[in-house]
């Protein structure tokens, strides 16, 4: 375990800008605690202060996990945002997309969202812009990047993919063995 | 005379002239026909061109001496040009029509002809009868019989870009000819062409028309059901649209309804689907039709409640606000298990529960699928009408989830809900239909009574308020739950399980006397039942089935693991011959399904159990027993699973096993108790511990006796139930761990909150002891050595403990104490800080002082501790930092449009126009001062230092000035005008380098100071003339023809001044930059003297070289061969275009 270099801690932050833009700035300061990074095993986790200090009394290969893991750094050093970061990013997410009741449970399985099963978007998402995916319910069910921008969207054919999936917490049973 | 009719075209007419004229003049050499003036005229009116056509009779002499005499005459104004005219143009196309009439006419003509003698060679109509194809028309060269007797003309065809021509033999190339049969007949005019497909009712002409079915989210994983079922299932379903019909189409109607494919194959068909439409969607060209055929779906399902419009996404602003129910949020609290507003897609627990619970309750006797019969048909009915009532989307999801859980059942349901609408008349109905339904459709109906139960457990609400629609399935639920629970399952619960024991009894060929026993214990209560709503009757087949609870409990405990599947694949397997009866207590059941939060006490659960009436104690015990183990949604499952391991049990019952049951319903009841996650309920819980296991005593005699009567029978579970048993004894150990330690933490609890007790061990905090209370306010400075027992705990649940003495304490607590007030108490407070609670480390002010010692210790522990904090908060700010300079980029890259951002960046200069009266553009300004004396006086000595510096260096003066300046008087004008010039130079507006503004301020500065001699003439004029001459010398010369040609000087007034000018700006620029000059032999003045050669040479050089007139001579041949050149090269440039096609 150790703390993240400032190239890695920057292109980690790049990442989670584009799903909650300046927001970060409230994960990273926290008026309740001090929280941070921490890497260990290329997964990046975020950690409060206290269970870090615990943390430190168990030995590298016996820990297996952290806090909450938010990705995983890959060969090349690419950030990779897992399903796990989906708590800390829904509430500050900047741009969100509701899902239909019928095609929610497509989403949760794994596929992107279809023009047919978008409920909602809000306006003036750009193309490519990370969104978090919610359940017309208001509960998030993952996220992902849009793929056309919100006026795109209208023009759209039923069968035309307007987010591209990325995580959803269907991941949780079926990746279980994956996830930290 | 001949004098055939010729046409003249004569050119460049005097607008003036008129026709009269014309023809007087042309009529001298001949019969004018007819004159025709045509004169081009400019956009006023002014006539640009004027020429004439003249018809005229005149022979060819008379012609030409016409055309000599008046040719290239001047007349009124215009210069004549004749010659022979084209043809009018009406004329020409007249021509032209005629030949091709001419043409036309051989063709036409021919073609009988041709026919003729065809006819000749046989072939009539262009067809030769019993001709092989490739036979010669004789006499026709060209032609050639084709299939089907045709006669065909043998072609001669060329390529694009070939040169050769191919011979195309029609007859070689027939083999691919078909005919075409005559479908005219059915073929719709296009008048009536529509985009109306006909092709029925199947999807995928539906498809086709645009009416597309609604997507259904696919459904869990289901038993397969006999067909009969399905079918009026389906039909149900597709009354109500529940199922999307291109479901029903892709999965087929003969399958299983839609919910009981697995999932994946579910992804595959909406795949196989979404690829039909997508081409489908080839079809769809334009957005106008696509809305269309959007439109035309939504009459088309108008019927159906939630149809998803394409079009009707939803933008939001970044305001709207999420409301979150059931995910964290910063500022809202985590919502409650009971809240349950709105629909929530379906948590997960549930689905799973629900799933788990539908495929446990596979095996279910029969008894209880009748009921749940009763119960699906209650409750889905009244699920189904107000889905159908209102249309609003959020039904459709709670829909969509009851059905995505347990679609199967509300098929079911349906279907049943079909052949009952009355629902107090179903007691017939059910006794009659029991029997042919007790295989088939208690499977899927137990599970949507699972279900049911299920559903209303999460959702507390049991108002029976049926305009509220997020509590369908909750009234629905309850209002079973509290009715229809006791009242009908019970009673039919009791006869049906009558009906199953025979069944079992012929099946299970055992002797009938415990059946009898047995249904005689159960008609009896059965008896009692039937006119009352009691569960007394649940009792009894309890007691019968003895273990059902144990069963139960045992069942549950086994399906924590999730082996359960397996088991209950196995279970399938070997009991599904068996459906065993009697089973109890659907009521039971339903009376634990309302609350989940409710299990606190078993007297507790009873009372919020729906059933209003009177219980016997052992319905209690029963319900209590079911209440806990069904307070949590696993737990029903489970229990419903139990059901199944009693039923298969039912014939074999080991001694131990109850007991072993009995005690994991107490262990289950602790459990219960303890996932309802309240500490004081285990002492609760425990209670019913004790009147449990009476209650399971007594219920072991019976289960013991049917067990020895159906071991033989039941051989084959043997070995399951061994496995279980093992099982259960872990588990049981585990319970028993697990309630040890609750106890112990209860205890320590319970000793910390009232005797805080020094350990010593470790320093350990006491709630009473004075510095805990300024160290737990202060959370901030935790010292490593120190260790918080949670003990005290500041917001612990003070519920059951004294709240009072609680509170005291808590005040006492943070009352700050006095010794520690002050700056020096600040620090004692850190000191004391070190030591903790510990009473025999108290720091008063004796410690203050020798705290210096300690100062550096105590700072350098917390430098370590702000160290520790530091880094934190050092890396922190790194984080900051980043993302700072993360943020400030990010803008950047995502620019809604590159282009705009590329558009910041990008700035016009040429765009950019000073405008005065912009007040930005001021900065373009320069100020223009009005040189004081002084300033002036500056400049002029800048000016004196250039040529001195020039003096010193490079110059030799070989001239007398006198003789250069000899004739300086009468140029000393243009001195003054020069050095105007010089001066307009030097003060110069930027941005507006015209030569007029020059001259402005030339004839500003005229005016201007007089005093002031321009030095650069004046002081010095001596030497720098000198110089001058010389470098003027070299560079009049060619200097002159630049500026010739700057247009800037051509406009000046005077040519004079102008080459003055000219030269002096030639020289100011020149001057300084010269440095050396070689001096010509010919000594040219600087100043002008008459006839000056300088003078002649320049202007000569404006004037014609040559005469007007005759260049113009010159000119106009030149024209001609030049017309003459272009028109040849234009000529055969197009007939190079035109060989190339």
């Amino acid at each position: 375990m150790r703390p993240l270099t400032e190239e890695e801690t920057k292109s980690m932050f790049e990442k989670l800008s584009k799903y909650i833009g300046e927001n970060i700035k409230l994960l990273v300061d926290r008026p309740d605690g001090t929280y941070c990074f921490r890497l260990h095993n290329d997964r990046v986790y975020y950690v409060s202060e206290k269970i870090l200090k615990l943390a430190t009394n168990i030995a590298r290969e016996k820990l297996i996990s952290l806090g909450t893991c938010f990705g995983k750094f890959t060969k090349t050093q690419k950030f990779r945002l897992h399903v796990t970061a989906l708590d800390y990013l829904a509430p500050y997410a900047k741009y969100k997309v509701w899902v239909k009741p019928g095609a929610e449970q497509s989403f949760l399985y794994g596929n992107h969202v279809l023009k047919s099963g978008l409920g909602r978007i809000t306006e003036n998402t750009a193309q490519y812009q990370g969104v978090v995916v919610y359940s017309m319910a208001d509960v998030p069910v993952g996220f992902g990047v849009a793929a056309k921008s919100t006026q795109e969207c209208r023009k759209l054919d039923p069968m035309a993919i307007v987010v591209f999936h990325q995580a959803d917490i269907g991941e949780y049973i079926r990746h279980e063995e994956s996830l930290t | 005379m001949d004098t055939p009719s010729k046409r003249l075209y004569i050119g460049g007419i005097g607008p003036s002239v008129t026709d009269i004229e014309l023809t007087e003049r042309f009529g001298k050499f001949g019969k004018v026909d007819g004159v025709e003036i045509i004169s081009r005229k400019d956009e006023h009116g002014t006539p640009l061109k004027t020429f004439a056509y003249l018809n005229i009779n005149v022979s060819d002499v008379n012609l030409k001496k016409c055309i000599s005499t008046l040719n290239k005459t001047k007349w009124k104004g215009g210069l004549l040009q004749i010659e022979m005219a084209k043809e009018s143009f009406l004329h020409r196309l007249s021509q032209e029509r005629q030949a091709s009439q001419e043409k036309k006419k051989p063709k036409t003509e021919s073609k009988p002809s041709f026919v003729q003698s065809l006819k000749e060679a046989g072939v009539q109509d262009f067809q030769m009868k019993s001709a092989v194809p490739g036979t010669e028309v004789p006499n026709h060269k060209n032609w050639v019989v084709s299939k089907f007797g045709r006669v065909l003309p043998v072609l001669h065809l060329k390529g694009d870009h070939q040169r050769k021509s191919i011979k195309y033999d029609p007859s070689k190339y027939c083999h691919n000819i078909k005919r075409l049969e005559d479908n005219s007949v059915e073929m719709t005019p296009v008048s009536q062409l529509t985009w109306q497909l006909e092709g029925g009712d199947d999807d995928m002409s539906k498809k086709r028309r645009g009416e597309f079915p609604v997507f259904k989210s696919p459904v869990t994983k289901k038993l397969k059901l006999p067909t009969h079922l399905d079918t009026k299932g389906l039909d149900q379903k597709q009354k109500l649209n529940i199922t999307p019909r291109w479901c029903d189409h892709v999965i087929g109607q003969s399958s299983s309804t839609s919910p009981s494919i697995p999932p994946p194959n579910k992804i595959n068909c909406r795949s196989g689907t979404s690829k039909k439409n997508s081409m489908f969607d080839d079809e769809y060209d334009s957005e106008e039709e696509l809305r269309n055929i959007i439109e035309n779906e939504k009459k088309a399902t108008k019927e159906d409640s939630a149809i998803v419009d394409d079009n009707n996404v939803e933008v939001v602003d970044d305001s709207f606000k999420v409301t979150y129910t059931s995910h964290w949020t910063p500022d809202k609290e985590p919502r409650s298990n009971a809240k349950d507003e709105e629909y929530d897609s379906a948590d997960t627990d549930e689905i799973i529960a629900v799933s788990k619970s539908g495929q446990k309750v596979q095996d279910m006797d029969t008894s209880f699928k009748d009921d749940v019969i009763e119960q699906a048909v209650i409750l889905t009915k009244k699920q189904k009408a107000k889905a159908d009532s209102s249309k609003i989307q959020t039904q459709k999801p709670k829909r969509d989830a009851q059905c995505s859980a347990d679609d199967e059942s509300d098929s079911d349901s349906h279907e049943i809900n079909i052949g009952k609408k009355d629902d107090v008349k179903k007691h017939s109905l059910l006794d009659k239909e029991q029997k042919s339904r007790l295989n088939s459709s208690g499977v899927q109906i137990n599970k949507s009574n699972s279900k049911q139960r299920i559903k209303p457990a999460p959702d507390n609400k049991s108002d029976s308020d049926n305009q509220n629609e997020d509590s369908a399935s909750d009234s629905s639920a309850s209002y079973s739950d509290e009715e229809y629970s006791s009242m009908i399952q019970n009673c039919y619960n009791l006869s049906l399980s009558m009906a199953d024991l025979e069944k079992l009894a012929s099946e299970a060929k055992e002797s009938s006397n415990d059946e009898a026993e047995n249904a005689n214990v159960d008609s009896q209560p059965e008896g009692k039942k039937t006119p009352q709503k009691l569960k007394t009757g649940s009792v009894t087949p309890k007691v019968k089935k003895g273990l059902t609870p144990d069963d139960i409990v045992a069942s549950i405990l086994a399906d924590n693991d999730d082996s359960a599947d397996d088991r209950r694949k196995k279970k399938k397997n070997t009991v599904s011959p068996l459906r065993l009866p009697a089973f109890r207590g659907l009521g039971s059941l339903l009376a634990s399904a309302p609350s989940k939060e409710s299990a606190v006490s078993p007297n507790s659960l009873v009372s919020t159990s729906n059933v209003k009436s009177a219980i016997s104690k052992g319905n209690e015990l029963q319900s209590s027993i079911d209440n806990d183990t069904v307070s949590s949604t696993k737990q029903t499952a489970i229990e419903s699973d139990s059901r199944d391991i009693s039923d298969s049990k039912a014939g074999q019952q080991d001694c131990t096993r109850p007991e072993i049951q009995g005690n994991q319903a107490v262990k289950i009841n602790l459990r219960s108790s303890t996932s309802s996650e309240t500490s004081s309920s285990d002492e609760g819980s425990s209670s019913p511990s004790l009147p449990l296991s009476p209650h399971n005593a007594l219920q072991q005699t019976t289960p013991e006796k049917a067990a020895k009567h159906e071991k033989s029978k039941m051989r084959g579970v043997t070995k399951k139930l061994e496995d279980n048993k093992k099982r259960l004894a872990a588990m049981e150990e585990r319970r028993v761990e697990r309630e040890l330690q609750k106890k112990a933490i209860q205890g320590a609890l319970l000793k910390s909150d009232s005797k805080p007790s020094i350990k010593s061990q470790h320093i350990k905090f006491d709630s009473d002891s004075e510095p805990q209370s300024e160290k737990e306010s202060d959370l901030m400075i935790v010292s490593p050595k120190k260790v918080q027992n949670a003990t005290t705990k500041l917001f612990d649940s003070s519920d059951d403990e004294s709240d009072e003495a609680r509170n005291k304490d808590d005040v006492e607590r943070f009352q700050v104490r006095s010794r520690f007030e002050g700056q020096a108490g600040v620090k004692l407070m850190n000191l004391q800080s070190r030591f903790g609670t510990d009473e025999r480390f108290r720091m008063d002010s004796r410690f203050l002082d020798s705290s210096s010692e300690d100062e550096d210790a105590k700072d350098l522990e917390q430098k370590e501790e702000t160290n520790e904090g530091e880094e934190l908060f050092a890396e922190k700010r790194k984080n900051l930092d980043i993302i700072n300079s993360l943020l400030n980029i990010n803008p950047e890259p995502q620019p809604p449009s590159k282009q705009t951002a590329k558009a910041k960046k990008f700035k016009d200069l040429n765009s950019l126009h000073y405008d005065p009266t912009k007040d930005e553009h001021t900065t373009f300004e320069t100020e223009e001062k009005k040189e004081g004396k002084s300033e002036r006086k500056k400049k002029r000595q800048e000016a004196e230092k250039l040529p001195e510096v020039s003096t010193e260096t490079y110059h030799e003066v070989m001239v007398d000035f006198k003789d250069v300046f000899g004739v300086s008087k009468p140029a000393t004008e243009n001195e003054d005008r020069s050095a105007t010039w010089d001066q307009a130079e030097e003060s110069e507006v930027v941005g507006a380098g015209d030569l007029v503004t020059h001259e402005y301020f030339n004839v500003q500065n005229e005016e201007a100071p007089i005093g002031f001699t321009f030095s650069f003439f004046g002081a010095s004029t001596q030497d720098s003339a000198c110089k001058e001459v010389p470098y003027t010398l070299e560079m009049i010369k060619p200097g002159r023809v630049a500026w010739h040609e700057d247009p800037r000087f051509q406009d000046s007034s005077s040519e004079g001044e102008e080459q003055e000018g000219d030269n002096a700006a030639l020289d100011k620029d020149l001057a300084p930059s010269l440095q050396s000059g070689a001096s010509k032999s010919n000594i040219r003045f600087f100043f002008f003297v008459k006839d000056d050669e300088r003078l002649k040479v320049g202007p000569k050089m404006f004037f014609r070289t040559s005469n007007l007139d005759e260049e113009q001579e010159v000119w106009v041949g030149r024209r001609e061969s030049l017309l003459e050149e272009c028109l040849k090269r234009h000529k055969d440039a197009k007939r190079k275009i035109k060989a190339k096609h």
